[in-house]
């Protein structure tokens, strides 16, 4: 069975170590990029099964990324999970109306994350573990 | 950052050499379990000993804080060479409100959720005061410990000791006994 891959798009350094980290003991090919045309090139040629995207990024944000993504039949249905600082109602209807499956703020509670995206990508056939 | 002196002491040089160590033996030590509270530590820990730079440090401080503790209301404040405290980072309304009014540790006395002493060995060299959280934090509590603990103990050391990489990395071990 071959491994799911997470595309992890957020320009800071920071951000993507605690992510990886978070994910590395799941089954799981990572993928980085640090800005967002980086993000869409990556999905592009990668087609990950699932992205973890930063909405406050330079040149290209994260809202941009995602109505790049969408627009691309090959993602139509690639769950999208915003990760982000910003809490306020308007960002989080902006995020969800642009076609984003869950909204993520920082700092990311370690089990929040492990379970949102087991969910996606569970395996029907493989047992669902609980996050530790 | 400006507010270092152009060439330290040998007896300073000892000093961050001997904590850098200390901080490479701590980083060890500590656990990578899932769901140990200290993996942010780990996380912090490591970004910080990646730097390069003063710089690059100070900005992975700024870092670690918006995306490891939920603040993007803070200053950095270092000694300066005229023993005075001086604003080198931050984030939000306070970093610019802190410039324009007289950067001591008077402003420490606004309103703040904490204030975390920056030391190198023994000696306070600074502070960081992070005004607010992100309005959806959580009150910092005893889970953000080991990040702040390891702000407090290491990253001005770190910083430092990236500030002057080129004489760290360059001078012999006798030179500095």
């Amino acid at each position: 069975m071959s491994r799911k891959k997470i595309l992890l798009v957020d320009d800071s350094p920071t951000a993507i170590q605690w992510q990886r980290m978070i994910l590395e003991n799941d089954p799981y090919d990572i993928l980085i990029a640090s800005n967002g045309e980086e993000g869409v090139r990556v999905a592009r040629a990668a087609q990950p099964d699932l992205v973890l995207l930063d909405v406050m990024m330079p040149v290209m944000d994260g809202l941009a990324v995602l109505r790049e993504l969408r627009s691309d039949v090959r993602f139509s249905r690639t769950p999208v999970l915003m990760v982000t600082t910003r809490s306020e109602m308007p960002s989080v209807l902006e995020a969800y109306q642009g076609g984003c499956n869950e909204y993520i703020t920082k700092p990311v509670d370690r089990r929040e994350l492990l379970t949102k995206v087991r969910g996606y990508l569970v395996d029907p056939e493989t047992p669902h573990e609980h996050a530790a | 950052m400006s507010t270092l002196p152009e060439r330290p002491r040998n007896a300073q040089l000892r000093v961050l050499r001997s904590e850098l160590l200390e901080a490479h033996r701590e980083l060890g030590q500590l656990p990578a379990r899932p769901g140990s509270d200290s993996l942010k530590a780990l996380v912090a820990f490591r970004r910080l000993l990646e730097s390069e730079t003063g710089e690059s440090a100070l900005r992975c401080v700024e870092e670690i804080l918006i995306n490891l503790v939920g603040s993007e209301n803070f200053v950095v404040l270092l000694a300066g060479r005229d023993n005075e405290m001086h604003v080198v980072g931050g984030t939000g309304d306070s970093v610019a409100h802190t410039r324009l009014t007289a950067p001591t540790l008077e402003v420490l006395h606004r309103s703040v959720a904490r204030v975390v002493p920056l030391f190198v060995a023994d000696t306070v060299v600074g502070a960081l005061a992070i005004y607010e959280l992100l309005p959806h934090r959580d009150p910092l509590n005893q889970n953000d410990d080991p990040v702040l603990m390891l702000l407090s103990r290491y990253a001005a050391t770190i910083m430092m000791a990236a500030e002057h990489r080129h004489i760290l990395g360059r001078a012999p071990m006798a030179e500095v006994a």
